[in-house]
């Protein structure tokens, strides 16, 4: 045989594969050879902050200033209202994002609706809506778990707060700008980067204001070991400004290449910045909610490592078929089959915990949502990785099917995880509880049929589409009229997911303008009445 | 297990406020190494075929070049219909509106078998009417491509299809016609007014308006 590209594709992929195993081995041994070690560094910060966050003993007001070996406060005042700010424009955001999405949404079945100017158009609409929901709703609200959860498991307070909260307005700004550019149709005119260049410096700028605190606050850590939601949200810190900046530099990609670098950011949007954002939000809430341990460390580390090896690789799929090497195509599709490892990783490490539990679960409505979303994880990414052959994606490509996945991942998962940890960090930095606990359980139960409404709709409409389209005996038209009512339902189910947000909304309000109990210390457990 | 409260107004707390988050030193269960090795191997042969085809192709993936078009010289109608003329004018040849005409009903079709030769031969450019509607398209020229064989089992293909009912054409007519036609073969219709000049065939079309 040659030596080719392919070749040289196939003993790369083998090398790093091995060198992925040794340093799990490596770390897993070290690690835990020095266990106790790290154990008794843990108890150390935590005794030396004088209380856990959570104990019970102490009333709200001391547990709130539970401070670090320096200290200062864990959650200053300043991170407080700060934090406040970020949660409470991710939501306007999601609010906008939901109204733009269901219009685009009832635009598919009443063409005629609302056409009677250019931002109003279904193009325009559509774009709107996905920058909207990723970039501000689900990387703001993101960002702020991440201002919050990386100091409080690393047991110290955040530094250089003043240059997060620089960061966090100039993207929040950068956000809103990007829409109205995208609105007046002022585009980049690539999918996923649809705002223009000039408007993502403020993106890039505000996310290494975002990036830097974080990094330092990391190097002042009063722990040995890192949890696993730390690793998960430190690469998702590194990972996306660089793959940003290289996605957005005009000029430097062009034709086929340009298509290849532009699902390669796209995807990495959903693996390397989503995607850790959640399953670290998931790893943290899960365990501390339910009070126990998380199965197994070498499992983090193998689904940790092996998110980071495979999935930079697998955005090309969206281009089987194209004008592109086919090496490029098959990589990303074994790329994205080998995802299999790093989810069912993590899926043993977090499903064990939620569903061995589920009488917490059911208790509490943090749980329920980020349970309910790391269980859409492994899901959104078993059917991703099967939708990446080129078999199954010669029925689902240009199809309805691929919009009810991405909804899996981007919604079912990140999302509904995101409304979890809102739930149960907000009434922490407010120091209430929610004022409308009713509106809670009509949230979860909104958004939760609404969106099996919504995902059923639009994958069983896609399929048809895509064997309707690939039928020569029949007419293009039929693959298109057959969607008509698969179409409707996905805007019945997304009019529910609406309401449910309005809901949450109000009880943000309500609890932002001071609304809701004072959180009593005895009531801060979930302990079963005897 | 008893029950846990049903007041959800509580329900931003940890049943265990005292617990520190940490992860067991279980192993990776065995079904899971069994799946990773499995997907390994999947991977390497799928790479590894990969790259057997990607430089010069196997014997198998690679078309001959005479052997396409040998099926397709003695392919039906229906089939070289499916090839070259569905895309536009559609499977059930309705065309589509305000674009392609429409091939079913069209008087073009059934009209003398010389009318729809010398379209598919020639392809059209300019304005043409059929079933009361005007088309600006551009259809291709099909003389180089198609053989006298091939172009007679589309058009009679086409003439007895959907509501249309036409006699046959044979390869000799097309033979006949483009030997006809001569240089003027390889050029487009000017739409249905040239048509109306060599056949006859009224155009319907009113005149255009000033301020189109």
């Amino acid at each position: 045989m040659g030596f080719t590209i392919g070749t040289l594709v196939l003993v790369s992929f083998l090398v790093s594969l091995a060198a992925l195993a040794v340093l799990i081995w490596a770390i897993a041994r070290n690690q835990m050879s020095f266990d106790e070690n790290d154990a008794r560094t843990i108890f150390a910060a935590e005794d030396a902050r004088g209380t856990g966050i959570d104990d019970p003993s102490v009333s709200p007001e001391k547990a709130s200033q539970a401070s670090d070996l320096t200290g200062e406060p864990i959650v200053s005042p300043f991170a407080r209202m700060l934090l406040l700010a970020i949660f409470s424009a991710g939501t306007l955001y999601m609010l906008a994002g939901s109204a733009f999405g269901l219009v685009a949404s009832m635009k598919l079945h009443l063409p005629d609706w609302l056409d009677g100017a250019a931002p109003l158009t279904f193009g325009r609409m559509r774009a709107v809506h996905l920058n909207l929901v990723a970039y501000g709703w689900l990387s703001l609200v993101g960002i702020g778990m991440a201002l919050w959860l990386v100091p409080t498991i690393l047991g110290t307070h955040l530094r250089l707060a003043g240059l997060a909260a620089l960061g966090a307005a100039l993207w929040t700004i950068g956000v809103a700008l990007g829409a109205v550019a995208i609105d007046i149709g002022w585009t980049d005119g690539l999918e996923w980067l649809e705002i223009p260049w000039q408007i993502d410096i403020l993106l890039a700028a505000g996310g290494a204001c975002l990036a830097i605190p974080l990094l330092v606050t990391a190097r002042h850590r009063q722990v040995h070991h890192i949890y696993v939601t730390g690793w998960y949200y430190i690469g998702a810190l590194i990972w996306f400004p660089t793959l940003f900046l290289v996605a957005n530099i005009p000029g430097l990609h062009v034709g086929a290449q340009q298509a290849t670098v532009n699902w390669w950011f796209a995807h990495n949007v959903l693996g390397l910045w989503l995607t850790p954002l959640g399953v670290g939000a998931a790893y943290y809430f899960i365990p501390r909610i339910i009070g126990k341990p998380i199965y197994s460390y070498r499992l983090s580390l193998l689904g940790f490592w092996a998110l980071a090896l495979f999935y930079s690789q697998v955005g090309m799929h969206h281009l089987i078929g194209g004008p592109v090497p086919t090496w490029v195509v098959t990589l990303s599709v074994v790329q994205s089959v080998m995802m299999f490892v790093p989810v069912i990783a993590v899926a043993i490490n977090q499903h064990t915990l939620s569903l061995g539990n589920l009488d917490v679960v059911r208790a509490s409505i943090p749980l329920r949502f980020v349970a309910l979303g790391a269980l859409l994880y492994t899901a959104a990414s078993f059917q991703g990785s099967l939708e990446a052959v080129r078999s199954v994606n010669t029925v689902t490509h240009f199809t309805h099917y691929t919009v009810a996945h991405a909804h899996l991942g981007a919604y079912g998962f990140v999302s509904l995880v995101m409304f979890g940890g809102l739930y149960y960090v907000i009434p922490r930095l407010v120091e209430r509880v929610w004022p409308l606990p009713s509106l809670m359980v009509w949230h979860f139960w909104l958004v939760a049929i609404g969106f099996a409404i919504y995902f059923l709709s639009l994958t069983i409409g896609g399929w048809l589409q895509g064997l309707a389209m690939l039928d020569a005996s029949r007419d293009w038209m039929e693959s298109m009229e057959l969607t008509i009512p698969y179409l409707q339902g996905r805007s019945v189910g997304g009019a529910l997911m609406t309401l449910g947000h309005v809901l949450f909304a109000v009880n943000l309000g309500a609890i932002l303008i001071g609304y809701g109990a004072a959180r009593a210390p005895a009531a801060d457990t979930l302990a079963p009445a005897e | 297990m008893s029950r846990l409260p049903d007041d959800f107004s509580a329900s931003a707390q940890d049943r265990d406020p005292a617990f520190e988050l940490h992860e067991r030193d279980n192993p990776i269960p065995w079904p899971l190494i069994a799946v990773v090795l499995a997907l390994v191997v999947w991977g390497a042969v799928t790479l590894w075929l990969d790259a057997q085809a990607s430089e010069t192709g196997t014997a198998k993936n690679v078309a001959d070049p005479g052997s396409d078009q040998t099926i397709m010289e003695s392919a039906d109608g229906a089939t070289l219909f499916g090839d070259y003329c569905a895309t536009c004018h559609q499977a059930n040849g309705s065309g589509i509106r305000a674009a392609i005409p429409p091939l079913d009903g069209s008087r073009y079709v059934t009209a003398d078998a010389d009318v729809p030769i010398t379209i598919l031969l020639r392809g059209i450019a300019g304005p043409i009417e059929v079933k009361g509607e005007i088309y600006t398209g551009r259809m291709p020229t099909f003389g180089p491509t198609l053989d006298d064989g091939q172009i007679a089992r589309i058009l009679t293909y086409i003439r007895a299809s959907w509501s249309n009912s036409a006699d046959e054409i044979s390869p000799d007519q097309v033979a006949a016609r483009r030997a006809g036609l001569g240089d003027a073969a390889t050029l487009p219709l000017d739409g249905g007014s040239e048509l109306e000049e060599l056949f006859a065939i009224p155009t319907n079309a009113p005149a255009p308006e000033a301020d189109r």
